[in-house]
C-alpha cells in the first residue's frame, strides 16, 4: 500500500508530518555516525598493531581470574617456581589453598578456574606451566557437578586463549554484543580498565573490592580465591545428584593429555560434594569416575586418598568450600604430594 | 525489554519504520502507539496487559460519565468509581501483603501468632505511574480542567505511550493527551533534540549509574561494611539514583521527541539545591507536582495555619513515601523530606520576617545532609538495615577498604556534576547553533562512551520497580 501524500498536512485526521530540510539533523547523523566509524577504525587498528597496551583483563571477575591464572603459568610469575600445579574447574579454585600446602612446606600454584571451562582448557594452563621445565607435577581437580555439564563457554574459552596468547585478534563476542563487534571490548581491556577501576557485585565485592584487588589476591595467595557464600541449605540443589559424565569429556581428556610433556606426574582428584548430595554408593561411582579419567588422561596414578563426602555446613556452595574447610582439606591431602 | 537494551533499540526501530508509514492518520497512528506500547509492557508480563487496558477503559468511560452528568453527586460518583478502581489495583498489588505482614508482625509481638499467608502478588511494572496518570486525568475532567476524549484509542494511546508508560513523566492530559489531537511535526529539528536527548539519556544511565550502582551494592549489599565507606556508599546509591532516573527520564523524552511529542521535564540539577523546597522543585517534578496539586493543595495546603501546613506537608510526604512501595523504609524516607520542608516552611516565614538568610553553602549542606540520610534509608532493605548501617558508620574510618572506593565514586559524580553544567550551559537550542565539527564530535564521543559500557548485563531502571 503506497502512503498518501503527507503534504497535505490541512487534511483532517493527519497524524503527523515530517519537515526535515529544518535543522543540521542529516548531517549531524552522518557526522555523528563517522566519528564513531572512525574511533572504531582507530581502535581496531591500533589493537591489530600493538599500539594500544595488553589487554588488562579486568573488566569482569571471570576475566580476572582466567588473566591472573595465565599469568601465574608462566613461570616469570612465581618465585620461587613450584614444581606442582593443581588446574581444574572453580572447586579447584576454591577448595585447594595454597598458603597451607606453603605452611606444610609445599611449593604449589593453584592455576584452577572455572567451569565454564573445558578439560582442554585446563591444559592449556597446564601445558604452559610445563613448557621448558621437567619433572613438573600435575594435580587435575575436578567436581562432579562440572563434569556432568554438557556444554562449555566459548566467550571463556576466547578470554583464556586471549590471556595466554595477548597477540591474538580480538573476536566479537556476538551478534548482539554490539560493543564486541564495535573492537570497543579490546578498548575497555586495554584503556578504560587500566584507569577505571571495575567494582565487584555482591559477596565478592564485599570481601575483595574492584577487580584489580581481586587479582591482586588471586596472585598473592598462589591463586586460591575464598567462597563468600554463607552455608544456606535451601540454596543447594534438591535431591541427591546421580552423576554422569558428559560426552563432552573424554575428547577433552584426550586434548589435555597432548598438551603436557610426557614426563609429567599426573593425579587426578575428584572434589567432594555435600553430604546431603551423595547417593548410597557415592564413593564407588567417584573411583570409577576417576579410573575412566585416568584411562583417558593416560595416567596411571592411584586416586589420592582424599574424602568425597563432606557434612553440609563444610560448604558455601554446592561445589566450594569455605575457607576453614578448603584449609583442612588441603592439610589432608599434603602429605600425599610431598616427595618419596 | 528495557531502553538500554539491543532488543529495545531494533524495537524502535522498527516503530519508527511504521510510524513513518502511518503518518497520514491519526487513528492509524494511535493504533500504532498503542500496539507497541502493549509489545513494550507485555515484554515484561503479558498477564498485566488487561489491568492496564482494563482500567484504562473504566477510567475512559468515567471520564465521558462525569462530563455528560449535570448532578454533582453523580459526577462525584462516577469519579470515586475511577479513584477506587485505580488506587484499589495500587493498593492490592502493591501494600496489600505488607499491610497483612505488617499485621502478622504486630499480633507476634503482642504474643498472638498468626500465620502468614502464602499468596504471593508480583507488581505489575510502571503501576504506580499509569494509575497516577490516569487519575490526574478524571480528576481534571472533573474539575472541568480538561475536556473528556470521546475516543477510547486514542485515550489509551495517551494513557499507555511507551517512552513514558513505567517510569514516568507522569504527564497531565492537559498536556500530554491534548497533542494527540494535533498533527505532530517532526522537524529536523526535533530529531535532533531528540538524539541529543537519547544520547545524554544513555550517558548518564549506562556510563554513570550503571557504574556506581555496584559501588552501593557493595555498602548496602551483604556483608558488614562500616566506617566513612556508609558515607560513600550513600554518595554512590545518589548518584546512581539520579543518573538511572535522569538517565531515564532524558530518553523517554528523546524518543517521544523523535515521534513529535513532548514530554515534561523531570529533572533539574537537585543536588544543587539550596534549601528542600527547592530539591522537591526539580527533583522527580512530575510526581511533586501531582502530589502538590491532588494532595496537598485539596487538603487544605498552606491556606489553614502553621499547624494545618505542617500536618498537610507530613502526610502529603508520607504518601508519597509510600508511593514508591511497601516498606517502612519509604515511610521514613518520606517522614525525613517531610519534616524537612515543614521545619523549612517555619523557618522561612520566620526568617523572612526578620530578614534572615543563612548563607547559601549553609543552606546546601543542611539539605544535602537531608537528602543523604533519605537516600540511606530509601535503599536499605529493611529499618534495621538502615538503622544498622547508621550505626556502623558511626564507627569511623574502615581499613579493609581502600581509597580506590573513594576515588570510583568520585569519577562517578564528576561525570554527574560534568553532564549537569553542560546540560543546563547548553541546550540543544544553543548547541544546534555551534559548528558543526564540535557539536558532531561531542555527540560522537558521547556515543563512544555509551558503547564502550554498553554491557553484556542491562542493568534494569531503578523506578520500574516502583
Amino acid at each position: 500500500m503506497a502512503p498518501p501524500d503527507p503534504s497535505s498536512s490541512s487534511r483532517p485526521g493527519l497524524a503527523h508530518r515530517y519537515e526535515l530540510r529544518s535543522g543540521p539533523w542529516a548531517r549531524d547523523l552522518i557526522g555523528i555516525v563517522g566519528v564513531f566509524v572512525a574511533v572504531v577504525v582507530v581502535l581496531g587498528a591500533m589493537s591489530l598493531t600493538g599500539v594500544l597496551p595488553a589487554r588488562a583483563l579486568l573488566s569482569d571477575p571471570d576475566s580476572t581470574i582466567l588473566g591472573a591464572k595465565a599469568e601465574m603459568a608462566s613461570s616469570s610469575a612465581l618465585a620461587p617456581a613450584p614444581s606442582i600445579a593443581f588446574v581444574g574447574d572453580s572447586s579447584c579454585l576454591v577448595n585447594i589453598d595454597v598458603p597451607t600446602l606453603r605452611s606444610e612446606g609445599i611449593e604449589a600454584v593453584n592455576l584452577g578456574t572455572l567451569s565454564y571451562l573445558g578439560i582442554d582448557d585446563f591444559g592449556r594452563l597446564a601445558g604452559r606451566f610445563c613448557a621448558g621445565r621437567s619433572g613438573m607435577v600435575i594435580v587435575l581437580v575436578v567436581h562432579p557437578e562440572g563434569l556432568q555439564t554438557a556444554t562449555t563457554s566459548p566467550d571463556h574459552r576466547r578470554i583464556l586463549q586471549s590471556a595466554l596468547e595477548p597477540g591474538t585478534l580480538d573476536m566479537p563476542g556476538g551478534l548482539w554484543d554490539a560493543s564486541s563487534m564495535a573492537m570497543f571490548d579490546g578498548f575497555r581491556d586495554r584503556v578504560l580498565d587500566r584507569w577505571i577501576p571495575t567494582p565487584l557485585r555482591g559477596r565478592l565485592g564485599a570481601r575483595y573490592g574492584f577487580t584489580r584487588d581481586l587479582r591482586r589476591e588471586v596472585l598473592a595467595t598462589g591463586g586460591t580465591l575464598e567462597e563468600t557464600s554463607l552455608f544456606d541449605p535451601g540454596l543447594l540443589p534438591k535431591g541427591p545428584g546421580e552423576y554422569r559424565m558428559a560426552r563432552r569429556i573424554s575428547g577433552e581428556c584426550g586434548v589435555f593429555r597432548t598438551r603436557l610433556p610426557r614426563d609429567v606426574r599426573l593425579w587426578v582428584l575428584v572434589s567432594p560434594i555435600p553430604a546431603s548430595r551423595a547417593l548410597r554408593g557415592h564413593e564407588a561411582r567417584m573411583t570409577e569416575i576417576h579410573r575412566q579419567l585416568s584411562a583417558w588422561l593416560e595416567t596411571d596414578q592411584p586416586p589420592l586418598p582424599m574424602p568425597v563426602i563432606l557434612p553440609d555446613p563444610s560448604f558455601g556452595t554446592v561445589t566450594h568450600l569455605l575457607p576453614p574447610a578448603a584449609r583442612e582439606y588441603t592439610r589432608a591431602l599434603a602429605p600425599h604430594l610431598k616427595p618419596r | 525489554m528495557i531502553f538500554n537494551s539491543n532488543p529495545f533499540l531494533v524495537f524502535f526501530a522498527v516503530v519508527s519504520l511504521l510510524y513513518w508509514l502511518v503518518r497520514c492518520n491519526a487513528r492509524w497512528r494511535d493504533g500504532l502507539i498503542l500496539g507497541a506500547s502493549l509489545v513494550f509492557y507485555g515484554s515484561w508480563d503479558w498477564r498485566f496487559l488487561a489491568l492496564l487496558l482494563l482500567t484504562g477503559g473504566l477510567d475512559h468511560l468515567c471520564a465521558l460519565k462525569i462530563e455528560a452528568e449535570a448532578d454533582p453527586s453523580m459526577r462525584r460518583r462516577w469519579l470515586g468509581l475511577s479513584v477506587v478502581s485505580n488506587l484499589g489495583a495500587l493498593f492490592f498489588f502493591k501494600f496489600s501483603l505488607f499491610f497483612v505482614h505488617s499485621a502478622v508482625a504486630l499480633l507476634d509481638r503482642l504474643g498472638l501468632h498468626a500465620s502468614r499467608p502464602s499468596l504471593q502478588v508480583i507488581l505489575p511494572a510502571g503501576i504506580s505511574f499509569y494509575t497516577f496518570q490516569a487519575l490526574s486525568y478524571t480528576v481534571d475532567v472533573h474539575r472541568r480542567k480538561v475536556a473528556a476524549e470521546r475516543s477510547l484509542l486514542r485515550f489509551l494511546a495517551f494513557l499507555t505511550f511507551f517512552p513514558q508508560l513505567v517510569a514516568g513523566p507522569i504527564e497531565r492530559a492537559s498536556f500530554l493527551l491534548s497533542q494527540f489531537h494535533v498533527p505532530r511535526s517532526i522537524t529536523g529539528q526535533a530529531l535532533g533534540r531528540g538524539v541529543w536527548f537519547l544520547l545524554w539519556g544513555f550517558f548518564l544511565k549506562v556510563v554513570v549509574a550503571d557504574q556506581l550502582a555496584p559501588l552501593s551494592d557493595l555498602v548496602f549489599g551483604p556483608g558488614n561494611p562500616g566506617g566513612w565507606v556508609v558515607l560513600w556508599g550513600v554518595l554512590a546509591f545518589a548518584g546512581q539514583i539520579y543518573g538511572d532516573f535522569a538517565g531515564y527520564s532524558l530518553i523517554a523524552r528523546g524518543l517521544a521527541c523523535m515521534m513529535g511529542f513532548e514530554l515534561s521535564e523531570n529533572f533539574y540539577q537537585p543536588y544543587l539545591s539550596t534549601d528542600i523546597q527547592e530539591f522537591w522543585r526539580r527533583w522527580h517534578q512530575t510526581l511533586s507536582q501531582w502530589f502538590r496539586d491532588y494532595v496537598y493543595i485539596p487538603l487544605g495546603g498552606d491556606r489553614l495555619g502553621g499547624g494545618r501546613t505542617v500536618s498537610n506537608i507530613l502526610l502529603t510526604f508520607l504518601l508519597a513515601g509510600l508511593w514508591h512501595g511497601a516498606n517502612w523504609t519509604f515511610l521514613v524516607w518520606g517522614l525525613c523530606h517531610g519534616l524537612a520542608l515543614a521545619g523549612y516552611r517555619l523557618w522561612s516565614g520566620t526568617a523572612t520576617s526578620r530578614r534572615i538568610r543563612f548563607p547559601r553553602p549553609v543552606g546546601w549542606a543542611m539539605t544535602m545532609t537531608v537528602v543523604m540520610v533519605g537516600w540511606l534509608f530509601f535503599r536499605s532493605d529493611s529499618l534495621s538495615h538502615a538503622l544498622g548501617l547508621i550505626s556502623a558508620g558511626l564507627r569511623g574510618p574502615d581499613p579493609a577498604w581502600g581509597s580506590t572506593h573513594l576515588r570510583a565514586v568520585m569519577v562517578g559524580w564528576a561525570m554527574i556534576a560534568g553532564s549537569d553544567w553542560f546540560l543546563r550551559t547548553v541546550d540543544w537550542e544553543r548547541a544546534s547553533r555551534w559548528p558543526a565539527w564540535s557539536r558532531v564530535g561531542l555527540q560522537g564521543a558521547l556515543l563512544a562512551c555509551i558503547v564502550a559500557r554498553w554491557g553484556r548485563e542491562t542493568p534494569n531502571f531503578i523506578y520500574f520497580q516502583f
